[in-house]
């Protein structure tokens, strides 16, 4: 905020004076830019009151992105303008008052991007009377507006603000509420739509990628033109884009799917509007089958698919387009003439539910036009079983790392309460396990600083849902080691700088790994893989490194190592004596070499981290990544799937643009639990395909013993005919695969085959 | 014959019943990219061949595979060469492919020092506008003949081609070895009838509750012979009848087409999707299995 008299006139003025235009404030120090539209206010305003401490933030306003000394890389500033560049806030309650006529008002605040730690959560409950509207959000980037009804009584309007660690406003504006539509329209919209992306000056030599969808214009019918939008069904996993048409065969298709008992099933369908709506409301009714058993709506979880600026590529700079990302919470919406809607119903089956076709119904209201949706979901009556031999586990940012740097114990509490809602997601979407690490360093002085119990903490965790029995690939602190041995040297982006360091640093090494793992013993913890460099690079210095730290680490007796490389380069071969587990591209090396090199060397594993699948690249492979996960992996040999990452923001998490590397994976809500994405579906739905296939699989084997041999030679011919029509692949993304509608088919092929063995079997 | 059109004539195998003409194989030979002088290699070098492809010019590219002399940028090594602005320069290469179904060059590869490299990929790059087309030559260094058939529809941008580029990265090979590529007979095709050359079934197993089956196609000929679409026939599997049989709309290049079958309650059971089921020379079948509905239970 620029400080002159005038303005500071002008504020004071604007306080006192009545006035029924509407406000608009900038809040932040003396001194700053001010927003064009809005009044500079700052801490030293007579309408705070009750203010404990209030404290302003400043940040620079800066375009240029600086450099990255470990990677080369250019790094992105995080983009500030005159209203984000500075704040007021305090650790304790305020009370605002404006001094406006009499009547009904919108409050719009604007909280967020304060910039400074990154395990800092802020918190901010705004009321006005009755009414009140709050934001919980963490680290240095987000921003958020937050919308309030209040109304002035004796020319005044008071918000009161409270918080459970740390609030900070940005901006503020009251509106009168007649004003209201026009007002967020023409100023506030524009402003948060600047701030969801980057500004103007860098957005401007972005390019954006025109869609291309070749699904014509359907011929609307009477009713849907009349009502003005149209209800269609597409399979969950092809992405509905906010410019294409439904296909004709979509709209009014049933909205249907088959689960078993204890599993979870998307349910979805979409809206496409003819013409604008401003308020869209849903409500799902209970499943009730033809016994009048129910599952009721608390198993039901009603999500819609939000829309977001990404990029064609997590590390690609400069080109954006607009895709289906994140299944968000449901929440009333507004509908955009011609931009689908996607609603996506999470239905949770349970181990007493009982099977049967169960009927719903969707109650949507579109501006006080009422429409049903009949759903159907029918549960298969078994269980489905999980092949013990893959396993299914996530890179991994542990929460306790911020929750050990959180300035207060609301936000250390808000890290810890979020890594158990993690846990519980993975596990509950079949994943049981994650990376971990064990940090090392030696200080000036020589003394070795180990982080054991930052490591255990994190495995009492893993333990408490379930996921105790996997091995951890352990990261190190190879790099903090090399540089106490090397003068400080650094070991460059996927070690492309390493140099031979003196035989000390192999021997210190070696000895640090017997400590860890005597140490991993006498704690009892599950297995470490010993993960010394990530992506080490091919050429000849970085290779050279490599044999000699894996041949460091294997000294100790029984350790296995775990290295981030494609075994197939040939570049490799030297360090292949002494890698255990490589964890490669999917599936890089075919079915028959991966069985046969594992059954040659025990302890040898082949696992993969299918990153075309994450969101890392295109947010949208759904049916690629159902297919990696299930029947690809199937017929892989490989026997774990660990991508990067279960979830991976840079700056703002809304915001995919605005940092080095795109967002993608999870999201995280106000209350720290997981907001998923279509593709952690297509993960779990993936997972759910190969329990299909190894519960048939399993079934034939009983049915064989058993002695129903015509009876298991029928479910197997069918798994060969699978089998025989996979379209086997390295990368599964979204060309030269099964339709979506055949993955359904083919599970239900299975199906139909469990069932006919488990009367058998009875 | 450089630039010049000429024309092979393929007679059909096989006549049906129906009377068809006969398919031709149109094809625009491109010698003028078989020029050693027209490319700059990179830590490789070019030179033309001392042998023909069917009496068409060929490349040799020699790429050493030295692991300790690349780039600052790339270390390990980056073998490869470029041919750009193609048509400014004499003999010119035309830039507008799209009237065309096929860029087609035959390749044969011998890597000395490292013969069993599972890993050996050649990469071809088409330029256009981005991104690159590339196709991986994988695994062809047995010293025989191979021959390259890339459909126009797969490259970004047919209608401005702009450059084009052979390379490898080291790293797939073993230091000290040598690859030896050569290229040639470098040409563009089509078909004189629309012809299917690929169908894949998408849906090679429905439920009887799905609407439609959807195949992927890759359609060459003339635009005018593909507008007249490809007929097609379904066929159920246990009374061999026909249950569906008429002309599916279609368009050049490689596309997923869709059928919509939701008005022929189709019964469970095996079908045979024929496409040109009256044309031996054209024919391609697919098989359909249709399941029963998950929403109907049997009593």
């Amino acid at each position: 905020m620029k400080t002159t008299s005038l303005s500071l006139c002008l504020a004071a003025l604007a306080a006192l004076t009545i006035n029924a235009a509407p406000l608009l404030y900038d809040f932040g120090a003396p001194g700053t830019p001010v927003r064009k539209n809005f009044t500079p206010l700052d801490a030293q305003s007579k309408m705070w009151s009750d203010a404990k401490k209030l404290f302003t933030g400043k940040n620079k306003i800066v375009l240029q992105s600086g450099l990255n000394k470990h990677s080369g890389k250019s790094v992105p500033p995080i983009y500030y303008n005159e209203l984000t560049c500075d704040h007021i806030g305090s650790k304790g309650g305020a009370v605002l008052t404006f001094s406006v006529p009499d009547g009904s008002y919108n409050v719009w605040i604007l909280t967020g991007r304060a910039g400074g730690n990154r395990s800092q959560v802020w918190d901010i409950k705004v009321y006005s009377g009755p009414r009140s509207a709050s934001m919980t959000y963490a680290g240095p980037a987000e921003i958020h507006a937050l919308e309030l009804k209040a109304a002035a009584r004796n020319g005044k309007l008071r918000l009161y603000i409270s918080t459970r660690s740390k609030w900070i406003i940005n901006a503020i504006a009251i509106v009168p509420e007649k004003e209201y539509a026009k007002v967020k329209k023409e100023i506030l919209d524009p402003e948060m739509a600047e701030l969801a992306t980057l500004p103007p000056e860098i957005m401007k030599k972005w390019k954006k990628i025109p869609f291309k969808s070749d699904i014509p214009a359907p011929r609307w019918s009477e009713k849907q033109k009349k009502q003005g939008f149209a209800i269609f069904s597409r399979n969950w996993t092809e992405p509905v884009w906010p410019e294409q048409f439904p296909r004709k065969s979509e709209i009014d298709h049933p909205v249907r799917a088959f689960t078993t008992i204890g599993e979870s099933e998307p349910l979805t369908f979409s809206i496409y509007p003819l013409k604008n709506f401003n308020k869209v409301t849903l409500q799902v009714k209970p499943f009730v089958n033809e016994k009048g058993n129910v599952i009721g709506t608390e198993q039901i979880t009603p999500r819609y698919v939000k829309y977001s600026w990404v990029r064609p590529n997590y590390n690609m700079y400069g080109f954006y387009y607009r895709a289906p990302e994140v299944l968000m919470p449901w929440s009333d919406r507004t509908l955009k003439a011609q931009e689908p809607l996607r609603i996506w119903l999470a239905i949770d089956t349970t181990p007493h539910t009982v099977p049967g076709i169960y009927r719903s119904q969707a109650l949507l209201d579109l501006d006080g036009q009422k429409a049903t949706v009949p759903l159907t979901l029918r549960v298969l009556p078994f269980r489905l079983l999980k092949n013990p031999n893959v396993t299914f586990a996530q890179y991994y940012h542990h929460p306790y790392r911020n929750a050990a740097q959180a300035p207060d114990d609301f936000s250390r509490q808000w890290w810890e309460r979020r890594a158990e809602y993690e846990h519980a997601h993975m596990r509950d979407s079949g994943h049981e396990g994650i990376t971990g690490s064990v940090w090392f360093t030696r200080n000036r002085s020589g003394k070795l600083v180990l982080s054991f119990d930052a490591m255990q903490k994190q495995i009492d965790l893993m333990r408490k849902y379930g996921m105790g029995h996997f091995p951890i690939p352990c990261g190190l602190g190879t790099g903090s080691l090399y540089a106490y041995y090397m003068k400080g040297a650094i070991m460059g982006s996927h070690i492309t700088r390493v140099k031979m360091p003196p035989k000390k640093f192999f021997e210190d090494f070696t000895a640090i790994i017997q400590m860890i793992e005597n140490e991993a013993r006498r704690r009892n913890w599950p297995e470490l893989l010993y993960y010394p460099v990530d992506e080490p690079a091919s050429q000849k210095n970085s290779v050279d490194f490599m044999v000699a730290i894996l041949k460091a680490i294997k000294k100790v007796p029984g350790v296995r190592t775990y290295v981030t490389a494609d075994p197939a380069t040939p570049a490799y071969a030297p360090m292949k004596p002494y890698v255990d587990v490589w964890c490669c591209q999917p599936f890089s090396i075919p079915k028959a070499q991966a069985e046969s090199d594992m059954k040659k060397r025990p302890g040898l594993e082949y696992w993969s981290y299918p990153n075309h699948n994450s969101g890392e690249n295109d947010h949208t492979l759904s049916i690629g990544t159902r297919m990696t996960y299930g029947f690809g992996l199937w017929q892989s040999g490989f026997k774990v799937l660990i991508p990067w990452i279960y979830s991976s923001c840079g700056y703002d998490q809304w915001n995919n643009l605005d940092s080095t590397s795109a967002d993608f994976g999870v999201r995280t809500a106000p209350d720290g639990r997981p907001i998923p994405t279509p593709l952690w579906e297509a993960y779990r739905e993936g997972i759910d395909d190969g329990k299909y296939l190894f519960t048939l699989e399993t079934y034939i084997k009983r049915a064989v013993e058993r002695g129903f041999k015509k009876e298991a030679a029928a479910a197997q011919a069918d798994l060969e005919l699978i089998k025989k029509n996979i379209f086997i692949q390295p990368k599964y993304r979204d060309k030269n695969l099964w339709a979506a509608d055949t993955f359904d088919a083919y599970r239900w092929l299975l199906a139909e085959n469990i069932m006919k063995l488990a009367e058998l079997l009875k | 014959m450089n630039g010049k059109l000429s024309t092979a004539l393929f007679a059909a195998a096989f006549l049906s019943h129906t009377v068809f003409a006969a398919e031709r194989i149109e094809t625009l030979h491109l010698d003028a990219i078989a020029v050693p002088r027209r490319w700059s290699p990179a830590e490789s070098s070019v030179t033309l061949a001392p042998f023909k492809f069917s009496s068409r010019p060929v490349l040799k590219w020699t790429a050493p595979i030295d692991h300790f002399s690349g780039e600052k940028k790339y270390p390990v090594g980056w073998p490869r060469m470029y041919m750009n602005n193609f048509s400014r320069t004499k003999p010119a290469i035309p830039s507008d492919w799209s009237k065309w179904d096929f860029f087609e060059f035959d390749v044969n590869m011998c890597l000395e020092g490292d013969p069993d490299n599972k890993n050996c990929i050649v990469t071809f790059m088409i330029a256009s506008t981005h991104p690159r087309s590339n196709t991986s030559l994988r695994k062809m260094h047995d010293g025989e003949l191979h021959s390259i058939k890339i459909p126009v529809s797969q490259i970004t941008a047919p209608g401005k081609i702009t450059s084009f580029g052979f390379s490898i990265a080291e790293s797939n090979y073993k230091h000290g070895g040598k690859l030896t590529v050569h290229a040639g007979n470098f040409r563009l095709t089509r078909s004189s009838h629309c012809t299917v050359d690929k169908a894949t079934m998408l849906t090679p197993a429905i439920t009887a509750a799905a609407p439609s089956i959807k195949l992927h196609l890759h359609t060459t000929g003339p635009a005018n012979d593909v507008a007249r679409g490809v007929p097609f026939q379904l066929v159920y599997g246990k009374t061999n009848s026909v249950v569906r049989e008429e002309t599916l709309p279609v368009l050049r290049g490689s596309r997923e087409v869709e059928i919509a079958i939701d008005e022929l309650q189709l019964e469970p059971g095996n079908y045979t999707l024929n496409l040109f089921p009256s044309d031996r020379a054209r024919k391609k079948s697919l098989s359909l299995k249709v399941l029963s509905s998950p929403y109907k239970v049997k009593k």
